[in-house]
């Protein structure tokens, strides 16, 4: 299955309700939340810059995070998700040069954005080995012969993980739906 | 999600990927009809697999920031308290508002230090323009 909460995420009782640590959110989470940003945008300058700006609005509204109605890494993400779509937007008011129909070149649909958006914010959440099997053959379109050649590892180990990985993506995706 | 056996797993995942021999597809065809929690599982999968293939695109496993973010190098050693609690970001302002204040005061010393100079400049340049003491008696010019 997925990866599980970090042990100090988990749901608490009423009475205990974690405060934000901003260091340890950043090591339990930082990683992540780059991969994010990093799989969002198209450079890794931007994509740090993105992680800076989701870690700084965090420490300004931490007050507002009530560890009884989420986890700090749900909170993250959602603020990592506006984050990206404020730099969306921005990006969008910068005059590009108007694409040649011949190119074939389409500006992407919002909701084609948001699709993938999505799905990358559940990608970087996977555990890395089942994001490895994912990636390899539903994106970059593997066989599972040539993957387990690739990494050594057996073909029916990488279906197991590709079908725990999907599961946990589906998983991922309702939370972030409902949160 | 239903607990399915390990061999119906990696068979799904095979038939989600394109990636499956005849015989397999017929040994998933046998689970499906034998437990409906196999087909089920083929139903929610199926839209993600498809999702993937259809917006991601290209994936880059990039390597974790060399440095942690600005933010925790320049708040995480006021953010963790004596019990690694973090503060509250009123403790922040009231450092701002100390700087402030400290700003304040230089400004002021400031402006003392140049009204005192400039008085003092006026007392000697007064001092200056008077005679000296021994021309002043026993008949003082100005009277003259």
């Amino acid at each position: 299955m997925g990866r599980g909460e970090a042990p100090g995420a988990q749901k608490p009782t009423h009475d205990e309700v974690p405060a934000f640590d901003l260091s340890e959110a950043y090591l339990q989470h930082g990683r992540e939340l780059f991969l994010f940003a990093r799989n969002a945008v198209a450079d890794a300058g931007t994509a740090e810059e993105i992680t800076q700006e989701t870690f700084t609005k965090a420490w300004r509204s931490q007050e507002r995070f009530d560890g009884r109605y989420g986890s700090v890494r749900t909170w993250l993400f959602a603020i990592a998700r506006n984050v990206i779509k404020d730099a969306y937007r921005r990006n969008a008011r910068i005059p590009e040069p108007t694409p040649d129909p011949a190119d074939g070149i389409t500006a992407p649909e919002p909701s084609h954005v948001h699709d993938r958006l999505e799905l990358i914010e559940a990608l970087a959440q996977l555990s890395i080995e089942q994001r490895q099997a994912v990636v390899a053959v539903h994106v970059l379109g593997w066989s599972y012969a040539e993957l387990s050649e690739s990494v050594d590892v057996p073909v029916s180990t990488l279906r197991s993980r590709t079908f725990h990985g999907l599961s946990a993506l589906r998983r991922l995706m309702e939370e972030a739906d409902h949160a | 999600m239903h607990s399915l056996p390990p061999r119906a797993e990696e068979l799904i995942a095979a038939e989600l990927a394109g990636d499956i021999t005849d015989a397999e597809r017929a040994e998933l065809e046998a689970f499906a009809a034998e437990d409906h929690s196999v087909r089920r599982a083929w139903d929610e999968l199926a839209p993600v697999a498809a999702r993937l293939e259809r917006s991601v695109g290209t994936w880059d496993e990039a390597q974790p920031l060399a440095h942690p973010p600005q933010i925790i190098a320049e708040k995480g050693a006021d953010a963790e308290g004596p019990r690694g609690r973090a503060v509250p970001a009123a403790a922040l302002e009231g450092n701002r508002a100390r700087r402030r204040r400290l700003r304040a005061w230089f400004a002021l010393a400031a402006a003392g230090s140049f009204l005192i100079s400039a008085a003092v400049t006026a007392v000697l340049q007064q001092t200056t323009d008077r005679p000296p003491e021994a021309l002043r008696e026993p008949t003082a010019w100005w009277k003259k």
